[in-house]
């Protein structure tokens, strides 16, 4: 009995371990964009604004339904995903531009971000590379 | 026969689809031109929606065109395709076309050209769009269309469907202002459209009287984290085609013989013009009441100041939406009725008739009773019960019952052909749809 509730112990610390580590979400832009407030970051990424100190910044998403999307979309958004969806369908059909572009990976989302003049994105704080540019961190 | 989808499909004025391409392409090259060179690359997104609705009555008769017992796709069903070119930061294009049922013929499908216009954002407190575009009328007039993205199976025809038109080409320029409160922006715009007036007639059947709007207005909005207000003014310059319309009917008493409205040059004098207008106020609101309960309403008032048989009405709708989960329950509440003149002459034009000794007494008996149906008075309120269910934040599944009560008249009912016209009754509607958006 003691043998196996150690086994059962050794199991739940094991799967505790092998579980992602979560660090949390920041936001990261092309070296030509400045640093961003919280409420600059919800501007651009619904459309309202569109240029930040005399840079034209082109925001970017992570893929639709991502874990990556939706913890930027709660910690920066206070949406979720349904609502932001939403929001971007409501936009371009009344004509008042298209949603942030997605990319399919980090990889691609952190090489669009660092060889694209005034693109902001997000990326989990364990994911970044040196030298990117971090622009808010919450 | 209403129910069956006749799938005859016109290009509605081929050459206007081809035309608002045209205009896309136009617009598009004009902007890469007048924007000075720039590492900018032009990003084109496309994007879509549809709705597949089906729609029954309890009734012979076709209720909103096409809704009767026999059930049709023809009410509701949508589908559409958007391009949107960011071609510089602060232009782009948009080109929307739409395949639905046509306004001009019935139960026939057209392929429009909704949308064609450019965008000029010079900063993020002015937009300025030139072309073909729709003007925020009402609360949800710019995406009727997008299903999906309400939990309505129908916008309340009481008050989306007796306004002229929401589609003009011209310009419409947006103010914003970022306030603590929320959102507030200011939309101008001028512009002109052809539209096609349907008018249901117990003698003939549907005919399209073909109308030129010039329009103008502005709207007000405000918009915070959870709702929305808005105030509206339009102004709708209108002729038909450049002919004279009577402004009004004077009677002609015949004594013994009876009487007769002079509906119609041949039958007498009638004071004529050839422009005519109408105003319009729209006040509308969606308010969050918290714990998932939501309030919408609208009321709109159009005037009509030159014509006595124009349209004079005021309508409005209140809905209480509650969401569960991933389904949005709704009740909406609304009303349509014509200004008491217009109703009373409408009566009116039903009771006149002309002795049989009179010369002509068959047609211009035919004539009081071909215009008393074509004149566009409405006495009608409905109640409807419905929900949404969202399948995914992209696509929804609705359905809804609703009952509409007809006072005196409404001109959303095709009457029975040679009968009588339908007033003082209830129309039993169910209603079933699928919106989605990509």
């Amino acid at each position: 009995m003691k043998h196996k509730l150690k086994s059962l112990w050794l199991v739940f610390v094991g799967l505790f371990l092998m579980s992602p580590s979560w660090a949390g979400v920041v936001v990261i832009g092309n070296a030509n964009v400045s640093k961003l407030s919280a409420t600059l970051v919800e501007r651009i990424y619904t459309g309202r604004t569109i240029e930040v100190n005399g840079v034209a910044v082109k925001p970017v998403d992570a893929v639709q339904g991502s874990v990556l999307r939706k913890r930027f979309l709660e910690t920066y958004l206070q949406q979720d995903e349904a609502k932001y969806v939403g929001y971007w369908i409501v936009r371009r059909y009344i004509g008042k531009g298209a949603p942030p572009r997605e990319v399919g990976s980090v990889a691609e989302l952190l090489d669009y971000v660092q060889n694209t003049p005034g693109a902001v994105g997000y990326v989990d704080e364990a994911e970044l590379r040196p030298g990117i540019n971090v622009l808010l961190k919450k | 026969m209403a129910g069956m989808v006749n799938w005859g499909v016109r290009v509605e004025g081929t050459l206007f689809v081809q035309g608002g391409a045209m205009v896309f392409k136009s617009v598009l090259t004009g902007a890469l031109l007048a924007t000075s060179a720039c590492a900018w690359a032009v990003d084109y997104s496309v994007s879509g929606f549809g709705t597949v609705g089906y729609a029954q009555s309890n009734k012979s008769y076709a209720y909103q065109q096409s809704i009767d017992q026999n059930g049709t796709f023809n009410r509701d069903s949508v589908f559409g395709v958007q391009v949107d070119a960011q071609i510089t930061p602060q232009w782009s294009a948009t080109y929307q076309a739409k395949y639905a049922p046509s306004q001009q013929v019935d139960g026939q499908w057209d392929l429009t050209t909704s949308w064609a216009f450019a965008s000029w954002r010079p900063n993020e407190d002015w937009l300025v769009r030139l072309g073909k575009l729709r003007v925020p009328t009402y609360l949800y007039s710019q995406y009727t269309d997008v299903g999906a993205v309400y939990d309505f199976v129908r916008l309340p025809v009481e008050v989306y469907a007796f306004t002229p038109s929401t589609d003009f080409i011209g310009v419409n320029v947006t103010r914003s202002w970022t306030l603590d409160a929320g959102d507030l922006s200011f939309d101008v715009y001028h512009g002109a459209t052809r539209i096609s007036r349907r008018l249901y007639l117990r003698n003939t059947g549907p005919r399209f009287a073909d109308v030129n709007v010039l329009a103008e207005g502005l709207a007000l909005s405000l918009k915070t984290d959870t709702d929305t207000y808005r105030a509206a003014f339009h102004h709708y310059r209108s002729n038909l085609s450049g002919k004279l319309s009577a402004t009004d009917f004077p009677l002609q008493n015949l004594g013994g013989l009876g009487q007769y409205y002079v509906v119609d040059p041949q039958l007498g004098t009638q004071p004529q013009i050839k422009n005519f207008h109408n105003y319009l106020f729209t006040l509308g609101a969606e308010i969050d009441l918290g714990s998932g309960y939501r309030v919408v309403g609208e009321y709109a008032k159009i005037i009509q100041n030159d014509l006595k048989i124009g349209i004079d009405a005021n309508g409005g709708y209140l809905s209480l939406l509650k969401q569960v989960g991933d389904f949005t329950p709704y009740i909406t509440a609304a009303g349509l009725r014509s200004k008491g003149s217009q109703l009373s002459l409408q009566q009116s034009l039903l009771g006149a008739s002309v002795s049989s000794f009179v010369t002509g007494a068959t047609q211009i008996n035919a004539a009081q009773q071909a215009t008393a149906d074509g004149l566009t008075v409405y006495d009608q309120s409905s109640l409807a019960i419905g929900t949404s269910y969202a399948l995914t934040p992209k696509s929804k599944v609705k359905a809804e019952w609703m009952r509409t009560w007809v006072g005196q008249t409404s001109q959303f009912i095709d009457s029975p052909r040679g009968g009588k016209p339908v007033n003082h009754t209830t129309i039993d509607v169910f209603s079933l749809n699928y919106n989605f958006a990509f």
